[in-house]
């Protein structure tokens, strides 16, 4: 009897939190958010900060050669970068073009 | 919730989908926030390490084990981090009222006192409050009980019968 009265008086001293709390809900999604947010920052800032030091290690030596090659590969690397940008565009339109019911 | 539905919220949230762990959050924030209302010093507390507690778990869902309930798991983190949260406010209680100490305190009688049940719960170590805030109050078993508090079987078994003797006396309660 002691455990099921113990329990009773448990249970009605602190009424339990709603069984649905959207609000809790978004609070919590909230949090998770910023928590994404600033993992990323960090994940991006160190990435940086890598490729930084990185390079300034690197380019003494393969500054010489990019300087050589330069000339030579001017055409090439327009046409890449005209490519990239070109297919770029494309991604960031696909959705707004399915909108309008083309198969894209 | 279902097992079978609960594991796949979880392989969807493990591959980073929010609207899956938002899922698991509805279906689990009342008996996350039931059991800390019993261990924080108010129910506002209480909800703020839930939701620690929730983001906590998130961060950390790769180390959940096959065989671990997410109510476990999160139940878990959460009871860490009431106990970190009480050493900061005893730490800070301690600081701020030391002449608290100076004043001359009566000891009320355990046999006359009726003291109200969250006033008796307090009076249990946190261990043993958290003990029966699962076992009694909640519906959790012993072995879930002993996973939450990373506390062996026995010892589990053991915090339960002495909270439940300290609180039939302090309640009144017939044995």
């Amino acid at each position: 009897m002691s455990d099921d009265a113990l329990k009773a008086l448990l249970v009605a001293d602190e009424p339990a939190p709603p069984a649905h709390d959207f609000a809790f809900m978004v609070e919590v999604m909230d949090k998770v958010a910023r928590r994404k947010l600033a993992e990323g920052v960090i994940t991006l800032v160190l990435g940086v900060v890598a490729v930084t030091a990185l390079l300034y290690f690197v380019m003494p030596y393969i500054t010489p050669a990019i300087t050589r090659l330069a000339a030579p590969l001017l055409p090439a690397v327009g046409i890449l970068a005209a490519l990239a940008v070109i297919a770029f565009t494309w991604e960031q339109m696909r959705p707004a073009l399915r909108q309008y019911g083309l198969k894209v | 919730m279902d097992i079978a539905i609960e594991t796949a919220l979880l392989r969807r949230a493990r591959d980073g989908s929010d609207e899956a762990f938002s899922r698991l959050v509805g279906a689990h924030q009342q008996a996350i926030r039931a059991f800390l209302r019993r261990l924080a010093p108010n129910p506002a507390d209480a909800d703020d390490l839930a939701q620690e507690a929730f983001v906590t778990a998130w961060s950390r869902l790769a180390r959940l084990r096959d065989g671990i309930s997410f109510r476990t798991f999160v139940c878990s983190i959460a009871y860490r981090k009431a106990l970190n949260d009480r050493r900061r406010f005893n730490r800070a209680s301690a600081r701020d009222t030391a002449w608290h100490d100076l004043t001359p305190q009566t000891q009320t009688s355990t046999a006359d006192a009726r003291l109200s049940v969250q006033a008796a719960l307090q009076t249990l170590p946190i261990d043993v409050r958290a003990a029966v805030s699962l076992c009694v109050a909640g519906d959790y078993s012993h072995s879930e009980a002993a996973e939450i508090l990373a506390l062996p079987l026995g010892t589990i078994k053991s915090h339960i019968q002495k909270g439940r003797d300290k609180l039939n006396a302090l309640l009144g309660v017939s044995s």
